[in-house]
C-alpha cells in the first residue's frame, strides 16, 4: 500500500534540507540587512538605526566611488583575458593527443592550490629588488616597473595573478565542451568550404557559447570576490590603488570597525552581482545555443 | 565517363590496421551508385576518402580525371550528406542550407533564391525560420539534403543518411531521393549498409566487404547473379539458399538424389548451389524434400524456413497455404537461373549450369 504523505510530512522532509540553508545564508543575510540601517561598530553592545544613512554615505563617498573604478577595471581585464586565453589554450590543447591529460592537469593546478599560498610566490616573484621577474626584464633591457609599489603596475599584478590562476579552469571548461561538439560539423564546415577563421566564428564560438555564458558569470563573481591575491601582494595600496569593493567592505568592518557601512557595502555588493547575473542570463537567449 | 577514379588505394591507418589493400573503382558521371556493405567493411572510409577529409596510404585519386590526392576537401567542390546530418544547432534552416553559400560570398538575393528553390523541391518552406531541434529526423535530413542541394556540385556523396530514420519514413525518403537525383541529374555515391536502399535506388551497386569489392554490377545482375557466397548471402531478403552438393558417381546429389548439372570443372568433388527462396516452390511429387520449422508470414507471402537434410533453407510461397512445424515438404527447384560456387574460394563458377 502506498502511503500518502500529509502536508505537514511534507513540509517537513523540504525542512530538513533547508536548515543549513537557513542557518548559513538566509538568517546572515536579514541580519545583515538589518545591520545596514544600524551604526553597530562591531564590539560595543550598543547602536542606533540610521535608517539609509550608510547607503548615502557610502554611495557618495570618493572611497566607494573609486572602489567601483577598481573593480570594474579589474574585473574588465581579468574577466576577458581569462575567456579569450582559455578559450585559445583549448582550442590548441584539443589538437594534442597523448599529451592532452597531463597539460590539463598542469593547467587546473594553479585553481586547486590555495590562493594565499600562490599569492605569497608571486609577490616573490614581482619583488622590484629580489623577484625573478625584473631580473629577468633587466636582463633583456626592457623597463621593469616597480610591481607592487607603482598604483599603475599594481593593480597589474594583481589581474596577472587572477588570469593566471583562473586561466586552466576556464581552458578545461571549453576543452570539455569543444570535445562534445561533433566531428561531422566541422567536417561539414570542410566540405563547404570554410576557411580555418570562418570555422572558429561561425562554428566553434557559437557552440561553446553556453560554456562562455557560465564562465562569464563564474569570472566575474569570482573578480567581485577576489581578497586572497590583494591581501597578500598589495592589501589593497598602494594608495587604495586595488581596493576593490570586496576589499573595501573589509576594511570598513575590520579595520574601521564601522560595521554598519561595511554590511551596507555587502549588499550593494549582492545587488551589482545579481544585476550582473540576471543581465548575462538576459542576454543569453539571444546568444547562446544549447 | 568516369567522373570519380580509385586507382590502386591502399589505406592504412598509424596503428598498422588495414582498411584498404589496392582498391580500384570508378564511378560514372550521373549515376546514382550505392556502396553497400556490412559494418566495418570501409564504406564510409571510402566515401570519406573521395570526400578528402581522409588521406590515403596509396594509390591515386582522380576527380573528372583530375589527380586530387592532395587536394584538401575544402577544394574538391563536392556535396556531402553526413549520417547525422551535421545540422548547425544555432542556425534556422535556412541558414543552415545558405551557410556555405554565405561563407563563398555569394550576393544575398542569389543565397535567398537558391535556398528557396531548394525548400520547394525538399517541401521544407514551412520550415525555413525553425531551428534544428525544432524538426524531425526527416526533416532534418531534408535539411541536410538541401544544403548539399544548393552547392550546385557535379558530385554528392551520402553517407548512410537514411539510417536515422524509422521505416516508414525511409520507405518514403527512398522514393523521394530517386526522384531528386532523376530531377537533378548529378553524379551520387550513396553508401549504406541496407541491401534495400541498394536495390531501390541505384544504377549501380559496389558490394564491399572487408575492403574489398566482391561485385559491382547493376541491382538485376547481383540478385540474380551473386559474384560469391558472400554477395548471394548478403544481397536479398530472405538471403539466397547455399545448399553443399557433393560428387556421388560422377553426379552431384542432394539428399540423395541427382541434380543434372552440367559443364562443372572436372576436378571439383563438391559445390555450393545457389537459389533464391523465390526459386523454389512446394511440389507433391518430389523426391526433395525438407521439414518444415518456421513460417514468417509476411502479408502477401510467407517465408518457409526449415532443413533439408542438415542445412537449412528457406522458400518464399504467395499461396496461402498452411504449413505447420515438422510437416514435409516435397521441393522443386526452378532451373531458370544457374548459381554454383566453389566452397574453396567461395567464387561462381560461370560456366556450371542446370541440364
Amino acid at each position: 500500500m502506498a502511503i500518502k504523505p500529509n502536508k505537514w510530512t511534507l513540509l517537513l522532509f523540504l525542512a530538513i534540507p533547508l536548515i543549513p540553508l537557513a542557518v548559513f545564508w538566509i538568517f546572515p543575510l536579514l541580519v545583515s540587512i538589518w545591520l545596514s540601517f544600524t551604526d553597530w561598530d562591531y564590539i560595543s553592545p550598543t547602536f542606533h538605526y540610521v535608517g539609509l544613512n550608510n547607503y548615502t554615505q557610502l554611495l557618495s563617498s570618493h572611497d566607494f566611488q573609486a572602489a567601483v573604478g577598481h573593480t570594474l577595471y579589474y574585473t574588465v581585464f581579468s574577466v576577458i583575458p581569462i575567456i579569450v586565453i582559455g578559450f585559445l589554450l583549448a582550442v590548441l590543447l584539443n589538437r594534442l593527443k597523448y599529451t592532452y591529460k597531463f597539460i590539463q592537469s598542469l593547467l587546473f593546478a594553479p585553481w586547486v592550490t590555495p590562493m594565499i599560498g600562490m599569492a605569497i610566490v608571486w609577490s616573490w616573484i614581482f619583488n622590484s629588488q629580489i623577484g625573478p621577474l625584473n631580473q629577468v626584464l633587466h636582463a633583456l633591457h626592457l623597463p621593469a616597473p616597480q610591481w607592487l609599489s607603482n598604483p599603475q603596475a599594481a593593480m597589474w599584478t594583481i589581474i596577472i595573478v587572477t588570469i593566471w590562476k583562473n586561466v586552466g579552469w576556464a581552458a578545461l571548461f571549453y576543452g570539455d565542451a569543444i570535445s562534445k561538439i561533433p566531428r561531422s560539423l566541422f567536417e561539414a564546415a570542410d566540405v563547404e568550404s570554410l576557411s580555418i577563421w570562418q570555422k572558429i566564428t561561425h562554428v566553434l564560438i557559437p557552440l561553446v557559447s553556453p560554456t562562455t555564458l557560465f564562465l562569464f558569470i563564474v569570472e566575474i563573481l569570482d573578480c567581485l570576490q577576489a581578497y586572497d591575491q590583494i591581501t597578500v601582494l598589495t592589501q589593497g595600496g598602494p594608495a587604495g590603488a586595488t581596493r576593490t569593493l570586496l576589499y573595501l567592505y573589509y576594511e570598513l568592518g575590520f579595520k574601521q570597525f564601522q560595521m554598519g557601512s561595511a554590511t551596507a557595502l555587502s549588499i550593494v555588493i549582492l545587488v551589482v552581482a545579481a544585476i550582473l547575473s540576471f543581465i548575462a542570463i538576459r542576454l543569453s537567449r539571444h546568444h547562446v545555443y544549447y | 565517363m568516369a567522373i570519380i577514379e580509385l586507382k590502386h588505394v591502399r589505406k592504412q591507418y598509424d596503428k598498422g590496421e588495414t582498411i584498404f589493400n589496392d582498391l580500384n573503382l570508378s564511378i560514372q558521371e550521373g549515376d546514382f551508385t550505392v556502396i553497400v556493405g556490412p559494418s566495418g567493411c570501409g564504406k564510409s572510409t571510402l566515401l570519406r576518402i573521395m570526400a578528402g577529409l581522409e588521406q590515403v596510404s596509396g594509390g591515386e585519386i582522380y576527380i573528372a580525371d583530375k589527380l586530387e590526392n592532395d587536394v584538401p576537401a575544402k577544394k574538391r567542390n563536392i556535396a556531402m550528406v553526413f549520417q547525422n546530418y551535421a545540422l548547425y544547432p544555432h542556425m534556422t534552416v535556412a541558414k543552415n542550407i545558405g551557410f556555405g553559400l554565405k561563407m563563398r560570398g555569394a550576393k544575398k538575393a542569389v543565397i535567398k533564391e537558391k535556398v528557396q528553390n531548394a525548400a520547394e523541391m525538399l517541401d521544407l518552406t514551412a520550415y525555413l525560420d525553425k531551428y534544428p531541434a525544432d524538426l524531425s529526423g526527416g526533416q532534418m535530413q531534408r535539411v541536410a539534403l538541401g544544403r548539399a542541394i544548393v552547392r550546385d556540385s557535379k558530385i554528392y556523396l551520402m553517407d548512410e543518411p537514411l539510417s536515422n530514420l524509422d521505416a516508414k519514413l525511409r520507405a518514403t525518403m527512398r522514393v523521394e531521393l530517386t526522384k531528386l537525383h532523376r530531377q537533378m541529374q548529378a553524379t551520387t555515391v550513396y553508401v549504406t549498409h541496407d541491401q534495400t536502399e541498394a536495390m531501390t535506388m541505384a544504377d549501380r551497386i559496389i558490394v564491399l566487404y572487408e575492403g574489398v569489392i566482391q561485385q559491382t554490377g547493376t541491382a538485376d545482375e547481383i540478385y540474380t547473379h551473386p559474384a560469391n557466397t558472400f554477395v548471394a548471402s548478403f544481397i536479398g531478403i530472405p538471403p539466397m539458399n547455399l545448399l553443399q552438393a557433393s560428387r556421388q558417381d560422377g553426379e552431384f546429389c542432394l539428399a540423395g538424389q541427382p541434380l543434372n548439372i552440367s559443364k562443372v570443372p572436372a576436378d571439383q568433388t563438391d559445390l555450393i548451389i545457389g537459389l533464391r527462396p523465390e526459386d523454389i516452390s512446394p511440389t507433391f511429387d518430389s523426391p526433395i524434400a525438407m521439414t518444415v520449422d518456421v513460417v514468417e508470414n509476411m502479408g502477401a507471402d510467407q517465408y518457409v524456413h526449415g532443413t533439408l537434410g542438415a542445412q537449412p533453407i528457406v522458400f518464399r510461397d504467395s499461396s496461402h497455404t498452411h504449413y505447420h512445424q515438422g510437416q514435409s515438404v516435397g521441393l522443386h527447384f526452378n532451373r531458370h537461373i544457374s548459381n554454383f560456387y566453389d566452397p574453396q574460394t567461395t567464387q561462381r563458377l560461370e560456366e556450371a549450369t542446370w541440364q
